[in-house]
C-alpha cells in the first residue's frame, strides 16, 4: 500500500539517495542503520512533514505531494522522536488529538471520537492515567501515550520512529506485538524506525537497512539480518544464529576482548 | 568659596540665564544651556548642554568662577560632581512667587549687584501687588490647567502655577490636590464646570469631552506659553499679568 | 492484550478528562457574568458621584434614542466618560489575554507574552514620533502606534525565517533583538523630548484607559474579529502545541495556521496597545491562570482569557480611578497588584 520510489533528499549534504521500496497491506516494515543513516528523514518524508528533492510516495497508489494534508493525515499515524511537551494537557485530550483530521473545523468531539480515543488508550495499556497531565508522565509512558494518539483515527499506515526507546523491556515487547497484532489483525502497515536489533528480528515481516542514505538490503528479516551485513554497515562485530524460541535472527552483541573474560567462540 | 565678584558665570537653568540678564550681567554669563532662549541674546552664549544633562567637560572648559543650577532639573549628583572639581555652585529653588524674589537677592548677593536686585525685586513686587489689589474681592472664576491631555495631567495645590493662578485672582479646582503633576480625573473636571481653562502651549486642542463647560462654551479657553509661566525667572510676573487679564478682563481692559 | 472492546463501561473514564461543550458553556456564561456585574459596578462608581436613577435614565435613554433628563455634566459623566471606559478596559483585557493565550500556544512557551516579539515597543516608537512631531493630528497617536506595531511585526516575522519557515525559537530570539533595538530608541527619544511632553508620553507608556474613545468602536470590531479568527484555529493550535511536525502529521495546516494566528495576535495587541499604551501583566498571567484552572485546551483558554482579561482590566482601572480620587493611578500597577496575588493563590491551590 506503500510504494517509495527514487527518493532523493539533501540538507546541506545529500541524505538519502535514490531509495526505493514497497510495503504491503498488513506488513511490518522495521527501518535500522547506524546513526545518521537517514532513517527519521526517510520516516518524514513518508509522513509529508519533508518533501524530497525528487521521487515519490505514493499511498493506496495516490501521490502524497498531491494530497491535501487532512487525507493524508487520515491515512498516516506518526509517532515523532522524542517530543517534549510544555502543556499539562491531560493524557485524554492527548490522544483525542488524534482525530483532528476526521474532525469538522470547529466543534467538540463526538462520541465515536471518545470511543476510538478509549480503544486506542485500552490498546496501549495507558487507560490508567487518562486524567493525568502528560507532563508528569514518565518517558515511557509519554510514549505509550503518544502511540494511542497515532492510532485512534485507525490509520491505513503506522509510522513510528524509535517508538521503544524509554520503555523497559516488558513495554517494549507488548508496544511491538501491539504493533503486530494491528497490521495483521486489520489491513494496517507499519514502518518502525528502532535501534534494538533482536526486536526487529522478532516481529517484523519486512526489513530494511539503510546505511548512509543507500538501501543496503530489502527483505525477510533472516535475509537482511545477516551477520556480515550487519557487522559491515555497524561496523562493529556481532554474531548472528537462530532464536531457540522463535527461530528469528538473533543478533548477540561482541564485546572487544578484555583479558580476564572467557570468550566462548 | 565663592568669589566676591563672580566674572565667569555659568548659568544651568533658563529661568536663571533671565534672572542674570535682567541684573544686567549678560557680560559676566560665559555658559548657558540649550534651552536658554530668553533675551535673544542668550542664544549667542557657548552652550554647555541642556538642562537635564550639561556636560562637566563644556562647564570646567569655561573656567567658571560660579555656577547656578535650578533644582527644577534634577541635578543634585550633577552639582556633587561640581563641588568635587572645586567649582562652586548655587542650586536657586524657587516654589512660589516669593522664592523667585529671594532667589533674586541672592543672586545679587553672589554676584555683588545687590543694588540692582534690590530695584528689580522692588519693580516686581509693585507688580504683583497691584495685580493682587486689583483683583482682591472680586469672584474668583474656577480655573482648570492642562498640562497634559491624554492622559490628563493638571498641576497640583503645591505647585508654583498654582500659586500664580491664585494670585491671579482664579480658583484652581485641583489646588486641594497635594502631588504634584497628578493624573487627573476628566469627571471631576467635567463636573466642576471649570469657566477658565488653560492648555499647555503644544497640547492640541481641548479634548472632546470638555467641549461642554462654561469655558468652552464662552470661548474662555486659553494656550500658554511655557517660557512665561512655568519659568520661575522674573518673567514669571509678565506671566502673572497675563493671567490675570485673561482671568478678569473686565478689570483690565483689552491689554 | 486484544482489540476487543467495550465502550459504554470505559468511555465515563476516557471522555471526562476533557472539554466538552457543556462545560464550555458553563465557564463563559460564569465569566461573562462576572464582566457584567463588574461593568455594572464600574458605571456606578467614579470620582463623581452620580445616581443610580440618573445613570438608569441615560442609559435607557441611549437605547431608544430620546433625551435623559439629567444634567449636561451627568450625561458626559455617564456616557461619554465612563461607559466607553468600560468598554474600552474590556476590549483591550481581552485584546491582550487572547494574543497572550495564542503566542503561549503558537511559541509553545507558556511563559510568552503578546509583547514578546516587539509590538509594545515597536508601538511605543510609532506613539513617540507621533507625539513629538505631529501632535495636532487628531488620533495621530493611536495612528502612529498601530503602524509602529504593523512594521514592527512585519520587521520581526521576516527576520524569523530561517532556513526552513519560522522556528518559534528564532522568532523569540528575532523578536527579543528587536525589542531590545527599539527600546534604546524608545530611551533615546524620551530623553531628547522636552519636558511636557515627556510625561504625557511616560503614562501612556505604563498604559492609560482615560483616553478618547474616538477610536473606540474601531478597535472593539477589529479586536473581535481577531478574536474570532484566532478561536476557529483554537484546536489546530492545540495540536501546534505539541510540536509542529506532530501537527502536521495529525493534518494541521501548520504554516496557515501559524501565519494567520500570529498576524491576528499581534494585529490585536497592536491595537490594544494603539489606544491604551503598554499594559503589562494582562496577557502574560490571564491565560497561565485560566490553564492552571480549566486546563490546556484552547477552546476553553481563548474565550475564557478574553472574558478573565476583561474583568481584570475593568476591576484594576474601577480601583484607580475611584481609590484616590480625582487623582488616578497607573493601570499597569493596579492590574498587577489585583492579579499577582490572585496568580499565586491559584498556582498553591493546583500545585
Amino acid at each position: 500500500m506503500l510504494k517509495v520510489s527514487g527518493i532523493h533528499f539533501s540538507y546541506s549534504q545529500p541524505v538519502l539517495r535514490d531509495l526505493s521500496f514497497e510495503i504491503g497491506n498488513g506488513e511490518l516494515l522495521v527501518v535500522i542503520g547506524p546513526n545518521g543513516a537517514g532513517k527519521s528523514t526517510l520516516l518524514k518524508i513518508i509522513v509529508g512533514i519533508l518533501s524530497p528533492e525528487s521521487g515519490s510516495v505514493l499511498l493506496d497508489d495516490r501521490n502524497l505531494a498531491s494530497m491535501p494534508r487532512r487525507e493524508a493525515a487520515r491515512l498516516i499515524g506518526y509517532v515523532a522522536q522524542g517530543s517534549s511537551i510544555r502543556f499539562p494537557l491531560t493524557a485524554t485530550e492527548f490522544v483525542l488529538q488524534g482525530r483532528f483530521a476526521q474532525q469538522r473545523l470547529i466543534g467538540f468531539e463526538s462520541d465515536e471520537d471518545v470511543t476510538e480515543a478509549t480503544r486506542a488508550m485500552e490498546l496501549t495499556d495507558t487507560i490508567g492515567f487518562a486524567d493525568r497531565p502528560v507532563t508528569e508522565l514518565s518517558g515511557g509512558e509519554r510514549q505509550r501515550v503518544m502511540l494511542a494518539r497515532a492510532i485512534a483515527s485507525r490509520p491505513r499506515l503506522l509510522v513510528l520512529d524509535e517508538p521503544v526507546a524509554n520503555l523497559d523491556i516488558s513495554h517494549q515487547i507488548k508496544m511491538l506485538d501491539l504493533v503486530r497484532n494491528l497490521t495483521s489483525d486489520t489491513a494496517m502497515s507499519a514502518i518502525v524506525v528502532t535501534h534494538e536489533l533482536n526486536l526487529a528480528a522478532e516481529f517484523a515481516t519486512t526489513a530494511l537497512l539503510l546505511k548512509a542514505g543507500e538501501m543496503m538490503a530489502c527483505g525477510a528479516p533472516s535475509v537482511v539480518l545477516n551477520e556480515g551485513l550487519l557487522q559491515n554497515v555497524f561496523e562493529t562485530e556481532l554474531l548472528v544464529d537462530a532464536s531457540p524460541i522463535s527461530g528469528a535472527p538473533r543478533i548477540t552483541l561482541v564485546a572487544p576482548s578484555q583479558p580476564n573474560r572467557e570468550r566462548n567462540v | 568659596m565663592v568669589t566676591a565678584r563672580p566674572e565667569r558665570i555659568v548659568s544651568l537653568a533658563p529661568s536663571v540665564t533671565e534672572t542674570l540678564f535682567a541684573l544686567e550681567l549678560g557680560g559676566r554669563i560665559v555658559g548657558v544651556t540649550s534651552f536658554c532662549d530668553y533675551p535673544p541674546e542668550a542664544k549667542l552664549k557657548e552652550k554647555v548642554g541642556d538642562t537635564m544633562r550639561p556636560s562637566i567637560e563644556s562647564i570646567v572648559a569655561l573656567k567658571p568662577d560660579l555656577v547656578i543650577a535650578s533644582t527644577a532639573s534634577q541635578l543634585e549628583q550633577f552639582v556633587r560632581n561640581l563641588d568635587q572639581v572645586g567649582i562652586p555652585v548655587y542650586v536657586s529653588n524657587p516654589q512660589n512667587m516669593n522664592g523667585v524674589l529671594s532667589s533674586i537677592d541672592r543672586i545679587g548677593e553672589l554676584t555683588d549687584t545687590t543694588g540692582r536686585a534690590r530695584e528689580l525685586n522692588e519693580e516686581l513686587r509693585g507688580r504683583i501687588r497691584a495685580v493682587e489689589t486689583r483683583v482682591a474681592g472680586a469672584a474668583r472664576p474656577r480655573v482648570f490647567l492642562i498640562l497634559g491631555r491624554e492622559p490628563l495631567i493638571t498641576a497640583g495645590g503645591g505647585t508654583f502655577i498654582n500659586d500664580i493662578i491664585a494670585r491671579a485672582g482664579g480658583q484652581s479646582i485641583s489646588s486641594n490636590e497635594k502631588a504634584d503633576y497628578p493624573q487627573y480625573s476628566l469627571e471631576t473636571v467635567v463636573a466642576q464646570r471649570p469657566e477658565v481653562i488653560f492648555i499647555q502651549d503644544g497640547e492640541r486642542e481641548l479634548p472632546d469631552r470638555l467641549q461642554q463647560t462654561p469655558a468652552a462654551r464662552e470661548g474662555r479657553v486659553y494656550h500658554f506659553d511655557d517660557g512665561v509661566l512655568l519659568r520661575p525667572g522674573p518673567r514669571i510676573v509678565d506671566g502673572l499679568e497675563q493671567m490675570a487679564a485673561k482671568l478678569h478682563p473686565e478689570l483690565f481692559g483689552r491689554e | 492484550m486484544n482489540a476487543t472492546f467495550t465502550p459504554r463501561a470505559v468511555k465515563h473514564t476516557a471522555g471526562d478528562n476533557r472539554v466538552t461543550l457543556a462545560q464550555l458553556v458553563v465557564a463563559l456564561t460564569l465569566l461573562a457574568l462576572l464582566v457584567i456585574v463588574l461593568a455594572v459596578i464600574a458605571i456606578t462608581v467614579g470620582s463623581e458621584h452620580v445616581s443610580l436613577a440618573a445613570i438608569t435614565k441615560i442609559i435607557i435613554a441611549g437605547i431608544t434614542g430620546r433625551s435623559a433628563d439629567v444634567t449636561p455634566e451627568q450625561h458626559i459623566i455617564i456616557a461619554e466618560i465612563r461607559l466607553p471606559r468600560v468598554l474600552m478596559a474590556v476590549v483591550v483585557g481581552g485584546a491582550l489575554s487572547v494574543a497572550g493565550a495564542a503566542y503561549q500556544a503558537l511559541l509553545r512557551n507558556p511563559l510568552a507574552d503578546p509583547y514578546i516579539l516587539g509590538v509594545s515597543t515597536g508601538a511605543a516608537v510609532g506613539a513617540i514620533v507621533s507625539t513629538v512631531f505631529a501632535e495636532s493630528i487628531p488620533v495621530g497617536r493611536p495612528l502612529a502606534a498601530f503602524i509602529g506595531a504593523v512594521l514592527t511585526i512585519t520587521a520581526v516575522y521576516a527576520l524569523g525565517q530561517g532556513r526552513r519557515g519560522e522556528a518559534s525559537e528564532r522568532l523569540i530570539l528575532a523578536g527579543v533583538i528587536t525589542n531590545t533595538f527599539l527600546s534604546s530608541i524608545v530611551i533615546f527619544m524620551l530623553t531628547a523630548a522636552s519636558g511636557s511632553r515627556l510625561r504625557s508620553i511616560f503614562s501612556w507608556l505604563i498604559g492609560d484607559l482615560s483616553g478618547e474613545p474616538r477610536l473606540l468602536g474601531l478597535v472593539t470590531v477589529f479586536v473581535l474579529a481577531g478574536i474570532v479568527v484566532i478561536y476557529m484555529n483554537a484546536r489546530a493550535l492545540n495540536l501546534l502545541m505539541t510540536g509542529e511536525e506532530e501537527a502536521l502529521a495529525l493534518g494541521v495546516e501548520v504554516r496557515r495556521v501559524k501565519i494567520t494566528v500570529y498576524l491576528a495576535a499581534s494585529l490585536i495587541t497592536g491595537a490594544a496597545v494603539a489606544v491604551s499604551g503598554v499594559i503589562g501583566f494582562v496577557g502574560l498571567v490571564i491565560p497561565h491562570a485560566i490553564r492552571l484552572v480549566g486546563g490546556s485546551d484552547n477552546r476553553l483558554v481563548i474565550p475564557a482569557s478574553a472574558l478573565a482579561g476583561g474583568a481584570l482590566l475593568l476591576a484594576a482601572d474601577t480601583v484607580a480611578r475611584t481609590i484616590i480620587a480625582p487623582r488616578e493611578l497607573h493601570i499597569g500597577v493596579i492590574s498587577a497588584l489585583i492579579g499577582g496575588p490572585v496568580f499565586i493563590y491559584l498556582l498553591r491551590r493546583t500545585s
